[in-house]
């Protein structure tokens, strides 16, 4: 593949280039995209292959309703409305659709819960619409009697992560971007001012500026220059069904999932929730489960047969649908539930864009655009003050305190 | 409508299936895949992404061409697979 050609070899010892992001998943694809877009050199180094991380281990969905109404809901908002160019523009075919999602709900509880973020979420300006029990199996047959009512919100979307991931990468690269995997960091020098010396696998690169976008693995590369990052790896097990004709018009989560992602209590004992989303080539991905494991990427019986129940339940035709594989991958979890993004005070010039959890593919075209403008003019059309790694001080602060 | 079984040959008890909605009578014993080809079905479904269609092919369960949905059941092989009666039969030809 021409991603993957023999760039290594003619590297010399030291090389120098303007900006490198560290890893080679959606979000750091997406950030080399932007920035070679605006004529910026940029090198992307990638420890494996791209998007064979947590980008090539996930579902496809962009969802608008997933989103905490504030900030990450209007970012949700605006990167979605970048897709469709993005669709046009990259160098592979995405498959982005606006299939529309539901979000399921089965409870009186999540009814009531879901009463006032569709409410919060309206207020954002969002048309999002609470439906009955009824009116939703009108939209989705295969809706199971028991569900108590959906919201609808026509924008959600899916996409395909892993061409996502590798568009934005060949788009990058097509730009002038150079891309090299097989690339480990294992050192960061930032003894020279104004200059971090980034220790590879594949050599060794000089930069003025250093995004970390490695995902589950950013906690790592901020060690190396002295910055505690509390990301945590949080294993996704996800179930692909044998193709079938079309069966479904959205893609849904259920009201649990919502539930789960902003509350870890409720994921214990209320269940996980389900997630499900039909691929252009008709397999359909099913998910997912939220664990913390390390880094233990192995899917269990245990977890695949709570995500077929749940599922069956909410969609009984599923019990006739055969299973092919599974697979789970790793989301980079942070303790709010949202990304860390921007310059890392301590360390000027170290960039963060790393931490979205389920929520990269989605919000990695708005995520690049950002930092991309964050490095070239120092500052970005959304403020991204609220994203910045040191709201974790205070948190760390106190940690620290009790330890003594 | 014209029958393509061949008459000198005996059949067992007649039941109905129905397919794409449309009921259709059927011997016992039959595989769908015959009783199919016996209602003029030709093509089973389109492939996925180039829409091309797709029928009878081996007839004997290698070779998942004759793909239809049974009782709700989707990917199931025509050939393989023994009519009953009122068994729901759907062909994704579009």
């Amino acid at each position: 593949m021409s991603l993957m050609n023999s760039q290594k070899k003619q590297i010399p010892q030291t090389d120098t280039t303007d900006v490198v992001v560290i890893g080679g998943g959606v979000i750091g694809s997406s950030i080399a995209y932007h920035l070679a877009r605006k004529k910026v050199r940029v090198l992307l180094l990638e420890k494996g292959n791209l998007a064979d991380g947590s980008s090539g281990a996930c579902d496809g969905m962009v969802l608008l309703q997933s989103k905490k109404p504030g900030i990450h809901l209007q970012m949700a908002i605006e990167s979605r409305k970048r897709f469709a160019r993005l669709r046009e523009e990259l160098p592979l075919p995405i498959e982005y659709s606006e299939c529309g999602g539901l979000v399921i709900i089965e409870t009186k509880d999540e009814l009531s819960a879901m009463q006032q973020f569709v409410k919060e979420q309206r207020e954002m300006g969002l048309n999002v619409s609470l439906l009955h029990g009824d009116h939703a199996r009108q939209l989705e047959p295969q809706l199971s009697k028991h569900i108590l009512g959906a919201t609808y919100c026509s924008l959600d979307g899916r996409v395909n992560p892993i061409l996502l991931s590798l568009g934005f990468a060949l788009g990058a690269k097509s730009l002038g971007a150079r891309v090299i995997t097989g690339a480990g960091v294992y050192h960061i020098d930032t003894a020279a001012s104004n200059l971090f010396s980034v220790e590879t696998e594949a050599g060794r690169f000089e930069a003025s500026r250093v995004i970390n976008a490695a995902g589950v693995h950013a906690p790592e590369i901020g060690a190396m220059v002295g910055v505690d990052i509390p990301i945590k790896p949080r294993r996704g097990q996800i179930i692909v069904t044998e193709t079938c004709s079309p069966l479904l018009n959205h893609c849904m989560i259920s009201a649990k999932y919502i539930a789960a992602k902003f509350n870890p209590a409720i994921a214990n004992t209320g269940g996980e929730g389900t997630s499900i989303e039909q691929t252009e080539s008709g397999n359909f991905l099913i998910g997912s489960t939220r664990e913390f494991v390390g880094f233990d990427k192995r899917t269990t019986a245990d977890g695949l047969h709570r995500i077929a129940a749940n599922t069956a339940g909410i969609i009984p035709a599923f019990k006739q649908v055969g299973v092919i594989r599974a697979f789970a991958g790793l989301r980079p979890y942070t303790p709010d539930g949202m990304p860390i993004l921007g310059p890392v005070d301590d360390v000027p010039g170290f960039f963060m864009a790393a931490g979205h959890e389920g929520d990269g593919i989605a919000l990695s075209p708005i995520t690049g655009e950002l930092i991309a403008q964050m490095i070239t003019k120092g500052k970005s059309d959304i403020p991204l003050d609220d994203f910045q790694l040191s709201r974790f001080d205070t948190e760390n602060e106190a940690k620290e305190a009790t330890n003594v | 409508m014209f029958d393509l079984r061949i008459p000198s040959i005996g059949q067992k008890a007649k039941i109905r299936i129905v397919v794409n909605g449309r009921s259709y009578m059927a011997y016992e014993g039959e595989s769908v895949h015959a009783a199919l080809l016996a209602a003029g079905y030709r093509v089973l479904r389109k492939t996925l992404k180039e829409h091309q269609p797709r029928g009878f092919f081996c007839g004997m369960g290698v070779c998942y061409d004759c793909l239809v949905t049974i009782n709700g059941a989707p990917n199931q092989r025509a050939c393989m697979t023994q009519v009953e009666d009122r068994m729901v039969i759907e062909i994704d030809d579009r």
